[in-house]
């Protein structure tokens, strides 16, 4: 299994235990959902949900076993290091996030130029912030020539786009 | 009416005369390898965009258009699978398990010309074997009912298990998971909504693009930030100073396994006769069997030639496979067959039998078409794998921005819902945290992809037999399967086991 160990060479498994604790919630949401449905409808949740239950509690058994024979922790090293660019890891994702809610304000190509330039300066550390720019340029331009104007995909619209509807 | 005879030389002026189509071919195959490449942009999707154009065209350009769009667009889907780990369409999904490992040694040139070779001889080979045998393989396709389906579904989900091997208890959560994740959606028969958690947009069940994109590309672009470049130094600096010698090994190794391009490509010719499966399937299954019956299993994952060669051979065998039930009985296999047969309506052709006794040069010359589409392909895409690979020296800080970017668009594409690309962002959480925790996103993804299908041809299959699995064991090509499946599980354990044993009496003899 992926492991990390600590100073003390116990396993840091709290990492570990994330999926299978989605994949129990989940499965119990979704047996919640078909439980007065026609049988037809609940056939994957018993055939596929009950084998999934018993493997998340023998993996969550074992992982109990572990951490009280103090053999592992509850810690979650495996998922968070390395540390040091663990801030530009995280300001990345919400660089994303920040993306996709921005997105219907701003419109497509607006908003795709300043994720890319932020994104890039972000990563690279402040270094080179003209090419950072000048790529995010481009990526948007081709984004906007492709998807937009060639094959008229419906990318919620901004300043740039409404220029371009009222220049063709 | 005059009959045209169907021989060698009614074949040999077939060839020639759709070689003198290149016109449409090269730009064609330009094209597809463009759109296979950008995920969520399907040659389906490209042909529905371009439908005016094809139906004022000549049928018969019009239709090597479509023909050589579609062989492109397979084998483009592979290349981002294996530079980036972006697989371009779901048939392209279990490429990166073997292609990408081989580019972060180094051998991205090499795994693109076993790529560019495997696809190539696959097409090749069975266009071929279409071309001599298309009355017998449509009646395969005939014969395939929901029953045969859940068996076939079976090879490519036992992969899962497969996958777990290395480590059993967290390979079957994550494919299970994939499952349960694949599961969500209206039901096929009352139309019951199940786990979308009030979203209208999954009453559909989970899109593939998003899922896709999610797992492997964005979750691929928060892990590669950990380093300069997704290659180490070592492997940059053999991409750098490699030569075309890599091509040609690569071409060589690809060439030296042609009885494993072989099967595997036929794996996908029969896949892909059967209306509804299409080439993830036949990807999966190909590499299950590959790895089932190779003499060293324990090198698939870790960037294994024969791992990269099975998939792109049976997705590429597929193309072929598509164009049989469409064409011999008017039934479409997948969407761009579909779209074919519109094309072909709207232009007065009769598919089936009548087209084949009607209008040979157009049934068989389709075939042709595709044959020289791959033979083309050989020439002008072989070369650019020298070139292509080095987008993998691009620093991670340019090029992790430019895959989440990409492909958040490209999950937007075929539903055109803001949606899809928050979920293609969740599913890059989840697959994110898998890969630094252990879980493999391959088995997310194979359920993901096989469990709606299963259950579909499942519950169907259970429906024609008032609810009696007894429907799973009763037509005599079904058995046949579950013999074939047992015998793809059990028989790798037993020659591993006998192997060992060898082993074991040889260490004896020499010790």
């Amino acid at each position: 299994m992926a492991s990390m160990r600590d100073s003390g060479e116990k396993r840091q498994i709290g990492g570990e235990l994330i999926i299978p604790v989605m994949a129990l919630m989940f499965t119990l949401y979704y047996i919640y959902s078909v439980i007065d449905s026609p049988w037809s409808a609940q056939l994957n949740a018993f055939m596929i949900g009950t084998v999934l239950i018993a493997l998340v509690l023998a993996f969550l058994g074992y992982a109990a076993w572990e951490v009280l024979k103090g053999r592992a922790t509850l810690g979650m090293s495996d998922l968070l290091a390395p540390y040091d660019i663990l801030p530009r890891r995280l300001g990345f994702m919400v660089l994303t996030i920040g993306y996709l809610i921005v997105m219907p304000w701003l419109g497509f190509t607006l908003t795709t130029f300043v994720f890319m330039a932020a994104s890039m300066l972000l990563l690279g550390g402040g270094r080179r912030p003209i090419v950072a720019v000048v790529s995010g340029l481009v990526m948007a331009a081709v984004a906007l020539g492709v998807f937009v104007i060639l094959f008229q995909k419906r990318f919620p619209k901004g300043p740039i786009e409404y220029l371009v509807q009222v220049l063709s | 009416m005059e009959t045209t005879p169907i021989d060698a030389a009614f074949f040999g002026e077939l060839f020639l005369h759709s070689l003198s189509l290149w016109w449409v071919i090269v730009p064609s195959i330009f094209l597809g390898l463009v759109v296979g490449a950008i995920p969520g942009f399907s040659a389906a999707n490209t042909i529905i965009i371009l439908l005016p154009f094809t139906l004022v065209m000549d049928v018969e350009v019009g239709l090597v258009f479509m023909v050589a769009l579609y062989c492109a667009s397979r084998m483009g889907a592979g290349i981002p699978a294996i530079l980036v780990n972006i697989p371009g369409t779901a048939g392209a999904a279990a490429t990166p398990l073997d292609g990408y490992p081989m580019v972060k040694k180094g051998q991205g040139q090499q795994a693109l010309a076993i790529s560019f070779t495997s696809s190539t001889l696959g097409g090749l080979l069975t266009t071929v074997i279409a071309l001599v045998s298309m009355p017998v393989l449509a009646r395969v396709g005939f014969h395939m009912h929901s029953a045969e389906m859940v068996v076939v579904m079976l090879f490519g989900i036992s992969l899962i298990a497969t996958i777990a091997a290395k480590n059993t208890l967290k390979g079957l959560i994550a494919g299970f998971f994939g499952l349960m994740i694949g599961s969500i959606g209206a039901d096929h028969v009352y139309a019951t909504p199940r786990g979308t958690m009030g979203f209208l947009e999954l009453y559909d069940g989970i899109p593939l693009i998003p899922a896709l994109v999610g797992l492997f590309a964005i979750s691929e672009a928060f892990l590669v930030i950990e380093g300069e470049s997704i290659l180490s130094k070592h492997a940059q600096d053999r991409l750098v100073t490699g030569s075309w010698q890599q091509t040609f090994q690569g071409v060589r190794l690809t060439l030296r396994k042609w009885w494993h391009v072989t099967w595997t490509s036929l794996i996908g010719l029969v896949i892909g006769v059967t209306p509804g499966a299409g080439a993830a399937i036949a990807a999966f299954v190909a590499y299950q069997q590959s790895r089932a019956f190779s003499k060293t299993p324990e090198l698939y994952g870790t960037g294994h030639p024969e791992g990269l060669i099975a998939p792109e051979s049976a997705n590429n065998g597929v193309t072929a496979g598509t164009l049989i039930p469409l064409l011999v009985l008017g039934i479409p296999g997948g969407a761009t067959a579909a779209i074919m047969l519109v094309v072909m309506q709207y232009q007065g052709v009769n598919t089936g039998p009548r087209l084949f006794m009607e209008q040979p040069e157009l049934g068989y010359g389709i075939f042709m078409a595709m044959f020289t589409t791959y033979l083309l392909m050989a020439f002008t895409i072989l070369p650019m794998s020298r070139y292509m690979s080095r987008v993998t020296l691009v620093s991670t800080t340019y090029m992790s921005p430019l895959i989440i970017g990409f492909t958040l668009v490209g999950s937007f594409v075929p539903r055109e819902y803001m949606f899809d690309m928050y979920l293609a962002f969740a599913f890059g959480i989840l697959g994110y945290i898998a890969r630094k925790t252990g879980y493999h996103v391959a088995a997310i993804l194979i359920g993901v992809i096989l469990g709606p299908l299963m259950e579909r041809y499942m519950l169907v299959a259970l429906q024609k037999a008032d609810g009696s699995f007894t429907a799973l064991f009763s037509t005599p090509l079904t058995n046949i399967l579950w013999v074939a499946l047992a015998a793809s599980l059990v028989l790798p354990i037993f020659m591993k086991h006998r192997q060992r044993r060898r082993e074991g009496v040889f260490a004896e003899g020499e010790g």
